[in-house]
């Protein structure tokens, strides 16, 4: 998150806007196509380790072509596939990656280059979160993650609020509300990414955007 | 005796009229060196609990509650020093160009937060040595220990956080 915030800032907000349509858009498309996308990179990666193994050769070769593939095919052994059911494993993760790698590449030309900006930043922080938090899920789809992505993303439905906490959060103070939040909705993990974003966002800022003359003494 | 909270309320409010006296380019200096000291503590306090455990016992001898008292005032100890030599001493100055009262606010109460947060989570874990502390905690108590910073932060943010300090300590 850090990472895309500087990046973000430095290169100016119609990068960061950019970025994020890069990045939600990849994350969309992704959530709602992972089988055609799954299928798509698993077939890229056996047609390259199909010609890596000499499939050219045989396809290309005199004599019985069909027995030189079988051959060539019992010599690759068993490809695992790098997108699994359901879009697991590290294949969509690498395509998600390379979409982002590409989008920041873009997103150095001349044309996005804008003046750093506090709005670039925190664009650039969402990128970051929203990168990371995928990420995250995808590396480990039996984790539980604690880094929540919008739902329009990711095309999960919202669960609706257990009764309970919802009629008892009616009539609860400010107080009740936050504790409620910090000790029941939040994980530690959670918890501890806010406080970190505050702090290096905090640091961030001062160092970065206070402008007045220095104090003596 | 009034809820014990108050006292680290007004512990971290004095750090906040600290910090814009001061302004926050030197308080962020000592926001490094309290993230560094709090995350040796903590890193020893995870990673080594064999060791600290061994030596509690040969300080301490076998009482659990003798053993939680010395490490509670070793750990309290050693944070108090840090933030004297931070005060005392050649101060690590940050970047910028002035003393933002804003941000020299934030800072403050940023060390506040990390240094009486501390004390608090330390002594409180030790169930207030020498102090004859209520155990009916208030919500507010509750709430507030959750985001005690050695409670939430663990050591790699710890050394994350302080390597980002640096980094902005270096970045022109």
């Amino acid at each position: 998150m850090a990472i895309f915030g500087v990046l973000g800032y430095q290169r100016g907000t119609k990068a960061s806007v950019f970025m994020a349509g890069v990045v939600m858009f990849g994350l969309a498309l992704i959530n709602r196509q992972a089988d055609k996308i799954g299928s798509a990179i698993n077939g890229l990666n056996f047609g390259i380790r199909f010609v890596l193994a000499g499939g050219l050769q045989a396809l290309g070769g005199s004599g019985n072509k069909s027995e030189a593939i079988d051959q060539v095919i019992e010599s690759m052994g068993e490809v695992t596939p790098l997108v699994r059911e359901g879009g697991a494993g590290l294949g969509l993760a690498l395509a998600f990656a390379l979409l982002v790698l590409i989008g920041l590449l873009v997103s150095n030309a001349k044309w996005f280059k804008g003046r750093a900006s506090v709005p670039s930043l925190v664009v650039g922080l969402a990128n970051g979160y929203l990168i990371s938090a995928y990420l995250v899920r995808a590396l480990i789809p039996d984790g539980d993650s604690s880094l929540p992505l919008p739902f329009f993303l990711t095309g999960e439905r919202v669960t609706s609020p257990a009764p309970t906490v919802a009629t008892s959060a009616s009539g609860a103070g400010l107080l009740d509300q936050i504790s409620r939040l910090v000790t029941e909705t939040l994980s530690d993990r959670t918890l501890a990414i806010i406080i970190v974003v505050i702090i290096a966002l905090f640091v961030l800022l001062a160092t970065r955007f206070s402008n007045r003359p220095a104090k003596k003494g | 005796m009034g809820p014990i909270e108050l006292v680290f309320l007004v512990m971290i409010a004095l750090f906040g009229v600290v910090g814009i006296v001061r302004g926050y380019a030197r308080e962020l200096g000592i926001t490094t060196m309290l993230l560094i000291g709090l995350w040796v503590l903590v890193f020893i306090d995870q990673q080594f609990h064999v060791q600290l455990d061994k030596l509690l016992v040969a300080l301490a001898g076998d009482s659990p509650v003798t053993q939680a008292t010395v490490k509670a005032l070793i750990f309290c100890a050693f944070l108090i020093g840090i933030v004297f030599i931070s005060y005392q001493g050649e101060t690590l100055s940050f970047p910028g160009k002035g003393a933002n009262h804003v941000f020299s606010l934030g800072a403050g109460l940023l060390n506040g937060y990390l240094f009486a947060g501390s004390l608090w989570f330390y002594l409180g874990d030790a169930n207030w040595p020498f102090l004859d502390i209520s155990q009916d905690y208030s919500q507010f108590y509750d709430l507030a220990w959750k985001v005690l910073p050695p409670n939430v932060l663990t050591w790699p943010y710890l050394i994350g956080l302080a390597v980002f300090m640096l980094i902005m300590r270096v970045l022109k």
